[in-house]
Parts: structure tokens; C-alpha cells; sequence
């Protein structure tokens, strides 16, 4: 074989070397001008779909909380522009962990096989995800933010609402920079612990501000739950300085992609093709499974807490524990979920009725799949499961306590300073919650072992692409289970009072979501 | 003693190509085998051998600045490793079995453009001669999914030779080969050595080993060394 030597007039660029398999694959594809025009067009109409929808239940969303918000209720503490306030600091938050998660540059794994160790400069073979994710997350937090202060009461004028869209705008391209510099120096996964956190810590702020304000009967202007001035003053001068400041960052961004190192950007490749596929399969479980991608640390301390194992129960009742444990999130998790229960109830249409019954659901299943961790860990790897001599069905109940236990400490936390500021009596409504705490359990445990979809199976064609038939069910499974659940428990929300006749009917349902959990289906032999 | 490769004539005059000194490799800061010491010259080989999970290919994810030293030092053409660096990537070819291909692309394609990265000139010519070399001129135009499983490692392989290079590292090459490609590669790697190229490669193949007749490091929780040649291969044959 030859010995090569390089010529720098033969030398491809990034930017070439990016364009020419983009080329070739184009060419593969037989994909013409009409195509890609009609692509555009499609992509055009789906987004055009996906707003009015949006724009839709906005509005929705809209007239229910601002028509109740127009009495005054003095247990209100928390204004509707607090409430806004927080949500929009949520939402930069989840910009910024989403955009760590994701790079938030790179390329594919091909990519990174292939490209990344030839010479080609880095910072043109990155160019293009750099635009294009910069376009995401300006558009992407813009309407968010905007969705945000529509449904909370800011009125709906060019003025107030473009305002909200350009501060959207540039904070998220301010936010995305940043994460994007953070990202060249390594630094990525410091940025997504620390909006994590701050995503975590808003809710248990709006709880300490409740109590601190609450207790000092404090009533200042805006309070009572009424939407305060709308926030319009002042926001183009908002809008105008952080534009500028994202320009800059933007700038600073740019000129850094050439320092992001291959194992960075092997690293990114990884999330985001698994977070792409699990995006088009409609698996939710799959997306969180690739969005905790990095997580885990790779070395561990023993645990003592095997000296306990004194047969297969305790033994996967013990792997449970450990799983949670070694859950970094989940301390922060738990408290966040219960904080944000209580804050949502500030929102006078969530404070009782079917505002609070979707809020109880929503935090329960969501505290309980929180707890499911060894469930899912399990249906990753079924031998987890297989290596203890118990049957499926028990070992499905046992993975049940965890998720079980977390949901109804969730749900006691989000709905004790309710119960007792009503004066209600605290038994049957403790028992109530626990109860529906083990639904909920149960229903997590569904969802942590359903199967996923079926891709060999005929694809149908949807506005989001091809998806296998019975993707929706799938991501249902679990969900669809937790609305059986949740019916005792919203009619003594409804009735404001925990009858013991609901606490059997809780029981009941609670024992039969456990038994539909725990069945396990037939395998496929075709 | 620091483990060096096979000495070809007049090699020990040149600078190392690879010097590692008190090395420790691993993720983060859990280390996963004893420090390595090491220099490999220009026409020199070295394999690094092992049991699974021994450490092998961390030590070369490290070399190749794949990943940090956990502590330690380790040189690459006589700078610190930054795989950042052009002169880095223009000098060291790195072929782990990082399976990822672009759908839309041929085998050929890959290798073209491959080579084209580099700046070599004819590169298509140079390509037709290395798929020739590796048994899969047939599948030029094929998409690499649709190539069998060693098929798709000839590829891997072949991007490793398309390309200009004084260091070649390869983590376990002899991986889904058929004999005859082994001995092949045996081969390959002596050519490689024989004209001045340094190959650092990890592998479990005894006879891969006694073909190239390189020394090895023996990377192990407890101590790294370096082993001769053919006590390496008995080692390897006796399951280490």
C-alpha cells in the first residue's frame, strides 16, 4: 500500500465535506425539487396546524383562569404576575437543561465516526447545526413565552403580546449561547445540573413565599389571585437590551465551535439520536430514558443496605431503594413536584373542583413514575427481573411500593395544607390520598412496562410523519390507568369532604390498578 | 521500565511518537487499570493486551484524546494530546469499533470523502486500491447497511489506510475478521511498521500477535509491564 501524503489545495472544508454527503444522500433518495418543496410546504402546514391548536386551548386555559381570578379570594397569595413570573423562569430553565441535554451543537453518530477525525475544519462541519438549532430555540422559547402570558392574563394586543414573542426571542437566544459556550469548554453538564436545580427550586420558592406572605397576612396591590398591570411597560427596552446581550454571546458562540472536542460531540450524538428516535416513535418513556443519558455516575460506593436481603422480596425491594437513592434528581424531585402542587392552587381555578383534581392527577402520576425508577430500569434490561426466582406478577407488585410510597407522600405534601386550612378531618383524607398515592403507583408500574411500539407492524401517516399503529395507545399505557384512579379521589375534591365511602371506593380502585399492573401479557410467538 | 514497541533498524534515533508516563486512564476520576508507561517509535508496533474490561481501550481512547489522563501524562508526536489539533488529527488515525455510517453514502462514498478530509489527491484512485486491498470492491456501491456484519469492519478498517498517518491505533482490528483477513491485516500492519508508520493496537488474538511479531503491554488492575513478544502470544493462548 502506498505511503499518502495531504495536499492543502485538495483539502475539503467542514462546510464542503457536510454539503456533499448532503448531496449524495439527496441524490440516494431521488429526492427532486418538487419533493423538497412539498416537504417545506407540509412542514409549513403541520406548524401552521400545531399554532392554531396551540392558540386554541391558550385560549381556553385563558378564560377559565382569568374569569376566576376576578374575585378576590384572600387565600390567595401568590398573584397571577408571580404565578407568570415563575413560569417564565420554568421555562428559560427547561431551555437551558434541554439545550445541555442536547449539545446543544453536533452532528450525528456518522458524523462523529466519520468526519470529526478526518482534517476538516470542526467549526464548518458544525455550522449548520449551529444555525439551526439557534432558530429552534428563538422560536421555540418565543412562542412558549408568549403561550405563557396568554394563558396567565396578559392582554391579547400586537403590543403587549409581540413584546412577550421578542423577549421570548432573544432570551432563549441569549440562553441557548450561552449553553452553547458552556458546551465548548466542557462545561454543558454544570449548566443542566444548575437549571435542573432551578427548575426544582421555583416551585419550593413560590411555597416559602406563600407561607412568609400568607402567615404575615400581607395584601399588597396584585395580590388576591387578579391579574396585576399588564406587563408591557418596558418590555421593548427588555426585548432591545437582550438582543443585544444575545447578539454578543451568539458571536462568542460561534467563534468557540471549533474547540468542542470529539468526545463531546460523541456524547451529544448519542442523546440526540436516541431522544430523535423516541421523539418519532411517540415513546415518552424512551425520550426521558435518553434525556437522563450521562447521569449516572460510573462508580459507587457499596451499600450496606444489602446486609437486609434476606430472600428475593427483600432483594428487590432493597435494588429499588438503591435505585432511588442513586437517583441524583429525586431528592430535588419530590419536593419540587409537592412545592408545585401548592403553588398551582394560588391559581383560583385550580384551587378546587376539576382545576385541582387535573393538578392531583398530573403531580401523582408524575411523583409515582418519578419513584417507578427500578421498573423502568427493569424493562430496559429484563434479565434484572429474571435473575430472581419470583414470578412476574409479584415482582411487578413489589416494584410497586416505591412508586407507590413517592406518590402518596407527594399527594399528602400537595393537599394536607388544603385539607387543614379547611378544617376538614385529617384521617380519611390522609388515608384517601395514600390510597390514591398506590394507584397511582400501580399505574407508573403499567407505564414503566408496556411494550414498546411495534415498528415491523404497517406505519400510519400522520402530520408528525410515519408512526407505528398503536403508538398513542402505548404512550397511554400507564396514564390510561391513573384516570381510573383518580375518580374516588375527584369526587371527594368535588364534594370537599373525604367520606369514608370514598376511601373504600379508593381502596378498591387501588387494589385493582395493582392487579391490572401486574398482569403480565402472554409473550408473541408470531 | 517504560514498554516500547518492536525495534525496526535505526528507529531508536527518532522521537517517540507515543510517550506515556505514569498514565492512569479511566471515566471521570475512577481509574481502571495500574499506570501505564509507554513509548512507541516511528516503524515500531505495540499491542496491549488484557482481560476484558482490563482497561485496553481506555488506554487507547486516551492516547487518541478520546478521553482525559486521569492523571498522568501522555504525548502524541511530541505534544500533549488535543484531538482538537489538525496536526493531531492529520497525523493519527484511530479506528475503534464505532459501527455508524451515513445511510445515504456508499461504502465508497465514505472512504472518498474520508480521504478527500485529508487532502490526498486522486482520492478516488487511492480508495479503489484500499477496497481492493480489503476485500470489498465489490460493495462500492453498496450502503454500508446493507454489508455484512465483517464487511462492515473491512470498511471501518479501510478508513484507517485511506488516510496520511504516522500512528495507527486500532482497538481489537481482528474483531469479525475471517482468518484470511487476519492474516491480512498481519500483514498490513507489518507494511505499516516497515515503512515508518507507528501501530498501537489492543487486541485478543494470539495468532494476529506472533504474525506482526510486536511486544505488548500487559494492562491489569494491579500492575502494567511490558511482555516480548512471544511470551505475549502464550500469554493470550493460555486465556492470560
Amino acid at each position: 500500500m502506498r505511503t499518502l501524503t495531504a495536499d492543502s489545495e485538495e483539502q475539503l472544508t467542514g462546510r464542503e465535506i457536510r454539503r456533499l454527503t448532503a448531496r449524495a444522500a439527496a441524490a440516494r433518495s431521488g429526492r427532486g425539487g418538487v419533493e423538497v418543496l412539498s416537504s417545506v410546504a407540509y412542514a409549513v402546514v403541520c406548524v401552521a396546524v400545531t399554532v392554531g391548536l396551540v392558540v386554541g386551548i391558550a385560549d381556553a386555559v385563558r378564560g377559565v383562569v382569568t374569569l376566576s381570578s376576578d374575585a378576590q379570594d384572600p387565600d390567595v397569595v401568590l398573584s397571577l404576575d408571580a404565578v407568570r413570573a415563575m413560569l417564565w423562569t420554568v421555562v428559560g430553565a427547561l431551555s437551558v437543561s434541554l439545550a445541555a441535554r442536547l449539545g446543544p451543537v453536533g452532528v450525528s453518530d456518522a458524523g462523529v465516526r466519520w468526519w470529526v477525525p478526518t482534517g476538516v475544519d470542526r467549526s464548518g462541519l458544525l455550522v449548520g447545526s449551529w444555525w439551526s438549532t439557534l432558530a429552534t430555540w428563538t422560536v421555540g422559547t418565543s412562542v412558549a413565552a408568549t403561550t405563557v402570558a396568554g394563558v396567565t392574563g396578559v392582554p391579547v394586543t400586537a403590543a403587549a403580546l409581540g413584546g412577550v414573542a421578542l423577549v421570548g426571542a432573544a432570551a432563549g437566544a441569549l440562553l441557548v449561547a450561552a449553553v452553547g459556550v458552556l458546551q465548548a469548554h466542557g462545561l454543558a453538564r454544570a449548566a443542566r445540573r444548575a437549571a435542573d436545580g432551578l427548575v426544582a427550586l421555583v416551585p419550593v420558592l413560590g411555597v416559602l413565599w406563600i407561607v412568609v406572605v400568607g402567615s404575615g397576612r400581607w395584601s399588597g396591590p396584585g395580590d388576591g389571585g387578579v391579574a396585576g398591570p399588564a406587563p408591557t411597560s418596558g418590555l421593548w427596552l427588555v426585548a432591545v437590551v437582550l438582543a443585544v446581550a444575545a447578539l454578543v454571546v451568539v458571536l462568542v458562540w460561534r467563534r468557540s465551535l471549533g474547540r468542542l472536542s470529539a468526545s463531546v460531540l460523541a456524547e451529544r450524538a448519542g442523546t440526540a439520536q436516541h431522544a430523535g428516535a423516541a421523539t418519532l416513535s411517540l415513546d415518552t418513556r424512551e425520550l426521558a430514558r435518553a434525556l437522563g443519558r450521562g447521569r449516572a455516575e460510573r462508580a459507587r460506593r457499596p451499600s450496606r443496605r444489602l446486609r437486609v436481603v434476606r430472600g428475593p422480596r427483600t432483594a428487590l425491594l432493597v435494588a429499588e431503594a438503591l435505585a432511588l437513592a442513586r437517583t441524583p434528581g429525586l431528592l430535588l424531585a419530590v419536593p419540587a413536584l409537592a412545592c408545585s402542587a401548592v403553588v398551582a392552587q394560588q391559581v383560583p381555578a385550580l384551587r378546587d373542583g376539576a382545576g385541582l383534581v387535573v393538578v392531583t392527577a398530573v403531580v401523582g402520576l408524575r411523583a409515582a413514575q418519578t419513584g417507578a425508577r427500578g421498573a423502568s430500569e427493569a424493562d430496559v434490561s429484563p434479565a434484572l427481573d429474571a435473575m430472581l426466582p419470583l414470578g412476574s406478577r409479584t415482582t411487578r407488585v413489589l416494584r410497586t411500593v416505591f412508586p407507590a410510597v413517592v406518590s402518596g407522600v407527594v399527594l399528602l405534601a400537595a393537599l394536607a395544607p388544603a385539607v387543614v386550612a379547611a378544617g376538614a378531618p385529617l384521617g380519611p383524607w390522609v388515608l384517601l390520598l395514600l390510597l390514591a398515592g398506590a394507584g397511582f403507583g400501580a399505574a407508573a408500574v403499567r407505564g414503566a412496562y408496556r411494550r414498546p411500539p411495534d415498528w415491523s407492524a404497517p406505519l400510519l401517516a400522520t402530520p408528525a410523519g410515519a408512526l407505528p399503529t398503536g403508538a398513542v395507545s402505548s404512550a397511554l399505557r400507564g396514564p390510561d390507568l391513573a384516570l381510573v384512579v383518580v375518580v374516588p379521589l375527584a369526587v371527594a375534591i368535588v364534594v370537599g369532604a373525604a367520606s369514608w365511602g370514598v376511601v373504600v371506593a379508593q381502596a378498591v380502585v387501588a387494589v385493582g390498578a395493582v392487579v391490572v399492573a401486574s398482569w403480565v401479557p402472554a409473550p408473541d410467538h408470531g | 521500565m517504560a514498554a516500547e514497541g518492536t525495534q525496526p533498524r535505526g528507529s531508536g534515533t527518532h522521537p517517540a511518537v507515543v510517550t506515556a508516563t505514569s498514565l492512569v486512564v479511566g471515566y471521570g476520576d475512577v481509574q481502571v487499570c495500574a499506570p501505564v508507561d509507554l513509548s512507541l517509535r516511528p516503524g515500531q508496533s505495540l499491542a496491549v493486551i488484557g482481560s476484558n474490561g482490563s482497561g485496553k481501550s481506555t488506554v487507547l481512547r486516551t492516547v487518541l484524546g478520546l478521553l482525559a489522563p486521569v492523571s498522568g501524562r501522555v504525548e502524541v508526536l511530541g505534544r500533549a494530546v488535543d484531538e482538537r489539533d489538525r496536526r493531531f488529527r492529520a497525523g493519527v488515525a484511530g479506528v475503534l469499533d464505532a459501527d455508524a455510517y451515513f445511510p445515504g453514502l456508499t461504502t465508497r462514498e465514505h472512504l472518498v470523502l474520508t480521504a478527500r478530509g485529508f487532502g490526498i489527491p486522486e482520492a478516488g484512485r487511492v480508495v479503489d486500491e484500499v477496497l481492493e486491498v480489503f476485500g470489498i470492491s465489490h460493495q462500492s456501491d453498496t450502503v454500508p447497511e446493507a454489508l455484512s456484519s465483517g464487511q462492515r469492519r473491512r470498511l471501518l478498517l479501510a478508513a484507517g489506510f485511506v488516510r496520511p498517518r504516522e500512528l495507527l491505533v486500532l482497538d481489537e482490528p481482528e474483531q469479525r475478521l475471517d482468518v484470511r483477513m487476519r492474516r491480512d491485516l498481519a500483514g498490513l500492519l507489518r507494511e505499516e511498521t516497515a515503512r515508518g508508520g507507528a501501530v498501537l493496537y489492543a487486541t485478543h488474538d494470539e495468532t494476529l500477535l506472533r504474525e506482526t511479531g510486536s511486544p505488548a503491554l500487559l494492562v491489569g488492575d494491579d500492575v502494567s509491564r511490558l511482555v516480548a513478544p512471544g511470551e505475549a502470544a502464550d500469554l493470550l493462548a493460555a486465556g492470560l
